[in-house]
């Protein structure tokens, strides 16, 4: 079977379809996408029924913000964020545990500047490959704990590889306060992955 | 005093933890000694809450050289913030493997799937 990805100059013709409110270019955008979008999120959660759950919501969510979509980015490229993030909140509702406070999750320093508490040095991962996958999905679970405000810069940077400047653009802020957001972001996901790499600390 | 005991000293010193005759014992050894004196000037030029506030740009290669070399001595006397940037460095990648490394080959979309989600977005 051919591939029904579509090229650059399609996507805009997509967009401007999109926007004009057919029912055919919307699922014209399920077709051409949801494959790639669904091994995507397949690949974050392991039942199939949250996998559709979270496949479907992305589209809704994509639907819902395709007015914020500026072309800057491919529409592949944002509809894969968009099913990342998906697939995240999927994983959070079966959580029990929710969405954390960043400011908790910074280090403490003492009016001098020195670390309150001494900083444990981490054990190195695991080696065999199902350590490693079950490491991954609780990667996953600590990211899905960020608040978006946090979460979707480290997605950005992590899966789109943009700049602080590309960064600052698709999040509306100066560059300054995207690099601050994704810094706190990767100091809290720190703190949360913690305990798994320090003996002592549970 | 030796260096030894001076640099494990040096955290309480900075702290002012320390009784005043074990700081004057510091200070005498400071004042014979320029590798100790080197050892404090570091130590003050910046301090951990400085060095984790901007560890972002250290890590993205973002700072100049001047300012990165205050950084790179920083870390050559603090054991506190070298464990700190190990572990920034792990979750960094940690969290490039988590997101990205799940991706599976394409899948093909099942039709009552592509169904479903067209049905949804009109109730």
């Amino acid at each position: 079977m051919g591939s029904l990805s579509i090229e650059a100059s399609e996507e805009l013709a997509l967009v401007a379809e999109l926007r004009t409110g057919r029912p055919e270019a919307y699922e014209k955008l399920v077709r051409a996408y949801g494959g790639r979008m669904r091994a995507a999120i397949h690949g974050l959660l392991k039942s199939e029924a949250d996998a559709d759950d979270a496949l479907q919501e992305a589209f809704l969510s994509a639907f819902k913000s395709l007015g914020e979509f500026e072309g800057r980015a491919r529409l592949s490229t944002w509809l894969h964020r968009i099913a990342i993030n998906a697939a995240l909140m999927k994983l959070r509702s079966r959580q029990r545990r929710g969405e954390i406070e960043v400011e908790e999750h910074l280090p403490r320093f003492t009016p001098k500047g020195v670390f309150e508490e001494p900083q444990v040095p981490w054990s190195e991962p695991a080696d065999d490959p199902l350590a490693r996958e079950e490491l991954c999905g609780h990667v996953r679970q600590c990211i899905a704990r960020l608040p978006e405000k946090y979460r979707i810069p480290l997605i950005l940077r992590d899966i789109e590889e943009l700049s602080n400047q590309e960064l600052a653009e698709r999040l509306g802020v100066s560059p300054n306060a995207a690099k601050i957001r994704l810094h706190r972001a990767r100091q809290a996901l720190r703190a949360l992955l913690e305990p798994r790499f320090v003996e002592s600390a549970s | 005093m030796s260096c030894t005991v001076l640099k494990s000293a040096a955290h309480d010193y900075f702290l002012e933890l320390l009784p005043p005759q074990e700081v004057a014992r510091i200070d005498a050894h400071v004042a014979t000694c320029s590798e100790c004196t080197e050892f404090m000037r570091v130590c003050r030029e910046l301090s951990c809450r400085e060095f984790i506030e901007f560890l972002n740009e250290y890590v993205d290669l973002e700072l100049e050289p001047r300012r990165r070399a205050v950084f790179d001595r920083h870390l050559g006397i603090c054991p506190d913030c070298t464990a700190y940037l190990d572990s920034y460095r792990k979750t960094m990648q940690l969290s490039v493997t988590a997101l990205k490394g799940g991706v599976l080959p394409q899948q093909p979309i099942p039709e009552e799937l592509v169904r479903a989600i067209l049905a949804a977005r009109l109730s």
